[in-house]
């Protein structure tokens, strides 16, 4: 087990490469990428479905339950096609799909907040004064590039992204989609706009922006000019029917189940169908210091046909080999229920799910002790995630970036690929 | 040769500047003459106007405003107005209490702090230009009712129910002293010299620090308590032991109060009027002396040194008040300087204006004025007012305020983290809003909206284009300009849809989203 302060990872060791590097880095000036001698291994994965469980999951209510112990809860626990897997009987779906996904159940941290925790589990990094590091969809995107025209190689569905681009382009940062049920709100043309309209309303803004460039020649107002011709080329994608979800078979619908959740799944799939490299899905409310037993309840209703219905309709089509769905949020929950019926916050050991882009199903790694308040073995670290990301990509997580101040910084810092999981 | 020359002529103080009272005059007439720079240009009276209501009220000048203040552009008259206007100190409550509870919007908050009585404070501090050193000593040290000592709230926001109160530590050295010590709460700072047990020294000050809920006179409360007060605690994963002290080793004098000392020891300390003089420095220049402003390090090298220490000096001679150093600031050729880059000036040279990327409160500020935003807000404010799933903690304008924020930091960053915590890089979900909101477009189209009421007010084009460009640009039209947009027109045959489309046009035009 390594013992890097993530926030810091890059400390001492780097502050050599700068000293002797920097005046090179500095004469680059811009974000360069080194040259990585490592061979990256071929891809099994082409993009990543995250599903985020904005809050913080308790993993005894879900993928770890300890049925009759103390910490158990009211929730039943059932049997799944995974042998030694016990869910919760609010997953039923999820339990006879458990053969085309692996679980985790041994991931740990150190960070207790929500917001450095998402960063952390959005990044492979803890915050970093120093440094913005950039959403894990916006390094794939930069890596593997984009293969749907007009739309960015990240998409955020429902929620803010846990990250920006950090010291990517900001071409690069998740687009997000704030409503699910109108997800091109802001994309379509306003009442009373026609094509034409916006034809003469663009032209004489490309004019009137061009007097002020010719006497600003600064980088953000270059940036802004850019954020323009992307938002345009957006709006004139050939792929948005990628977000209209209505044209799908009433039964593929009902695979999904009747909730926001199910549907962002589905329009999840759709866009990773164009050729979308990295979408997220947030499914919200997991944050149960309070009432945990009715909330995850609640929840789970739509996780499970949510998750399962998206698993089930990516193998149909064939997609599942190459599309790796990922299952985490920022920690897990106490196996302490408090005064309140609720769980607080836990980062000792908790659950993530994998699926599918190459790696096994129906495996488990790691156990919990039988109250659920120790891994027994095999810890798994957040940098151990995300190195097998990256792995199932085919993306060499030692490559190194140049950030904006001019200092090398590794794809991800420490971590190795969970080699039980792969198929 | 050029320092010796540097050195006279600082020594001589007999340069032909506009204003010999003016430090940053006097500076940076040496610092021009010595890179040779012969040629700026200064800010004509509508830029200086649209620049100094952004960067002092929040909002850009009206077109009543800017046709009084080009009849007679007295511009030494025009900033104490600014200064002393109530605008001015709710612009810098808004500013601080974003800064204050470390830009976020935690939808928790109301529930643990009082934003009204917070809020309220943060004004009355700007209106009566509080010493700086007391409103952070107030900060820092009070505690009690978080409506009868508002300022304790700041502390309160920090506060987590289960963690150490590192987070406090966090945002005080951070905030008031401009130093970054989150990286020795785990470890040894791999860079400064701040240690692990620094870091957890600063925290056991706090040691014991609880909010306690209870029921008032008025319905319920929350008084921020220390029990037990100031001992010694344990660093989280270690066996080290650490009592309060402060970041030079020593400690604190047991028969006061600790947060009392712990306050005249920031406020005190070398870096507390280099901090606050080098944010305010940032964000009326675009860039501080040292960046990003709130890290100085002990390799950080000041552009401009002198001047920083100069500026101290007078800072603390005028008892640490805020209006002065921004008067001296906002009166300076410097500031006055056209934003038009200066052919071969370095960029640290002063010689032209920085281009600065509205924030959140500026952006939300702009949709008001230019929008009538008020009149649409009207309707959800009162739903928010009476929404029955809020608690009453939620209720209240300073709350929905943050919100508004909240949703404008969204749309300038994917992350809502807003410009003046990092470089502004465009933002595609703005442009995506500005452009086909169907909203705001229904806010330029309203009978009620800022553009209807241009439109009665005059028949003629040219006169209802200028005041289009006053009211979203705060400059008329230029030759090119006013020629392309009257053709326009007149190929629309004068209709309102030509007006929105310009309207739409200069709403999303680079040059509006900058304050130059």
């Amino acid at each position: 087990m390594t013992t890097t302060c993530g926030h810091c990872a890059s400390g001492r060791r780097d502050f050599i490469k700068i000293a002797f590097g920097a005046g090179a880095a500095a004469a680059l000036s811009g974000r360069f990428q080194l040259p990585s001698f490592a061979a990256s291994k071929p891809a099994k994965a082409k993009a990543v479905i995250l599903l985020w469980m904005q809050g913080g999951p308790s993993q005894l209510d879900t993928f770890d339950p300890k049925p009759g112990a103390e910490t158990g809860g009211p929730h039943k626990a059932i049997e799944t096609k995974t042998k030694g897997l016990l869910v919760s009987e609010h997953l039923p779906r999820i339990a006879q799909t458990s053969d085309s996904f692996s679980v985790i159940r041994t991931l740990f941290s150190k960070d207790p907040n929500h917001d450095t925790a998402r960063y952390l589990l959005h990044t492979g990094y803890r915050t970093d004064p120093t440094v913005d590091h950039p959403h894990l969809g916006s390094l794939l995107a930069a890596e593997l590039g984009t293969r749907a025209e007009g739309l960015p190689g990240c998409i955020t569905l429902g929620k803010e992204p846990g990250a920006g681009s950090g010291y990517l382009p900001p071409e690069l940062s998740p687009l997000l989609i704030e409503k699910i049920e109108n997800p091109l709100e802001d994309l379509k043309l306003a009442n009373g706009v026609t094509s034409f309209r916006l034809a003469d309303r663009e032209k004489l803004l490309w004019s009137q922006n061009e007097g002020f460039a010719a006497e600003h020649a600064e980088t953000s107002v270059d940036s802004q000019r850019k954020a323009y011709e992307r938002a345009f080329s957006l709006m004139r994608s050939p792929h948005l029917k990628a977000f209209d979800i209505s044209s799908e078979k009433d039964e593929t619908k009902k695979l999904y189940g009747n909730s926001p959740f199910g549907r962002a799944c589905l329009m999840a799939r759709r866009l990773v169908e164009v050729g979308v490299r990295f979408v997220e899905v947030t499914l919200a409310d997991w944050d149960t210091h309070a009432d945990n037993f009715n909330r995850t309840k609640g929840l789970m209703e739509q996780l499970d046909p949510g998750m399962s219905g998206l698993l089930q309709d990516l193998a149909q089509r064939g997609l599942l080999d190459e599309t790796l769905v990922v299952w985490m949020g920022e920690f897990g929950r106490t196996p302490r229920i408090n005064g309140g019926n609720g769980r607080d916050h836990w980062t000792r050991s908790f659950c993530a799910a994998l699926a599918g882009g190459g790696v096994a199903g129906g495996r488990l790694l790691g156990r919990t002790n039988p109250l659920g308040t120790e891994a027994q073995d095999r810890p798994v670290s957040v940098q151990d995630l995300f190195a097998t990301i990256y792995g199932q990509l085919g993306v060499d997580p030692a490559k190194k970036y140049m950030t904006p101040s001019g200092r090398p910084i590794k794809i991800l810092e420490g971590g190795d690929p969970l080699k039980e999981l792969l198929s | 040769m050029r320092q010796t020359m540097l050195a006279l002529f600082l020594l001589s103080g007999t340069a032909a500047a506009p204003d010999d009272f003016n430090p940053v005059d006097r500076y940076f007439e040496a610092v021009w003459k010595n890179a040779g720079i012969s040629f700026r240009r200064a800010a004509d009276d509508y830029e200086f106007l649209r620049r100094a209501s952004l960067d002092v009220v929040g909002r850009l000048p009206k077109p009543d405003e800017i046709r009084a203040f080009v009849r007679e552009p007295d511009r030494d008259r025009k900033i104490d107005e600014l200064l002393a206007s109530d605008e001015a100190a709710e612009f810098f409550a808004d500013t601080w209490l974003r800064l204050l509870l470390s830009y976020k919007f935690e939808e928790t908050l109301p529930l643990k702090i009082n934003f009204p009585a917070f809020r309220a404070w943060l004004k009355d501090s700007a209106a009566k230009d509080l010493p700086y050193r007391e409103f952070v000593t107030q900060l820092l040290s009070d505690t009690g009712d978080y409506k009868q000592n508002p300022a304790a709230n700041f502390l309160l926001a920090a506060i987590d129910p289960v963690e150490p109160p590192y987070e406090i530590t966090n945002r005080i050295t951070r905030i008031f002293l401009g130093l970054q010590m989150q990286c020795a709460r785990c470890h040894d700072h791999p860079f400064d010299k701040f240690t692990q047990e620094d870091f957890w020294g600063l925290t056991a000050f706090f040691n014991g620090i609880k909010p306690k809920a209870r029921r008032t006179f008025d319905g319920f409360g929350v008084k921020l308590m220390m029990e037990p007060p100031g001992s010694a605690m344990r660093i989280p994963d270690s066996k080290t032991e650490v009592r309060a002290r402060f970041l030079d080793g020593r400690t604190p004098d047991p028969s006061q109060p600790p947060l009392k000392e712990l306050a005249a020891y920031f406020t005190h300390h070398q870096q507390f009027s280099r901090a606050i003089v080098n944010r305010v420095w940032a964000h009326f220049m675009g860039r501080g002396f040292v960046e990003p402003v709130d890290r100085f390090t002990e390799k950080s090298k000041p552009a401009h040194p002198e001047l920083l220490e100069t500026l101290c000096e007078q800072f603390e001679r005028n008892d640490t008040r805020l209006r002065p150093l921004m008067r001296t600031i906002l009166t300076s050729r410097a500031y006055q300087s056209s934003c038009v880059a200066v052919k071969d000036a370095p960029v640290d040279s002063c010689a032209s204006m920085s281009l600065k990327p509205l924030n959140p409160v500026q952006v939300l500020n702009f949709l008001s004025t230019t929008l009538n935003l008020e009149v649409f807000l009207k309707e959800f404010y009162r739903k928010f007012l009476e929404s029955k799933d809020l608690p009453e903690t939620y209720r209240n304008p300073e709350v929905f305020k943050m919100y508004l924020h909240q949703f404008t930091s969204g749309l300038l960053a994917p992350t809502g983290i807003a410009p003046e915590e990092t470089r502004y890089t465009g933002s595609v979900r703005l442009a995506l809003k500005l452009m086909n909101s169907n909203d705001l477009q229904g806010l330029v189209k309203a009978e009620w909206g800022r553009l209807a009421d241009i439109l009665k007010k005059d028949p003629s084009p040219e006169v209802r284009l200028e005041e289009i460009f006053l009211t979203l640009l705060s400059r008329p039209p230029k030759a090119a300009e006013k020629e392309r947009y009257l053709a326009y027109i007149e190929r629309k045959k004068g209709g309102k849809n030509a007006y929105e489309d310009i309207y739409w046009v200069l709403i999303n035009s680079t040059e509006l989203i900058f304050n130059h």
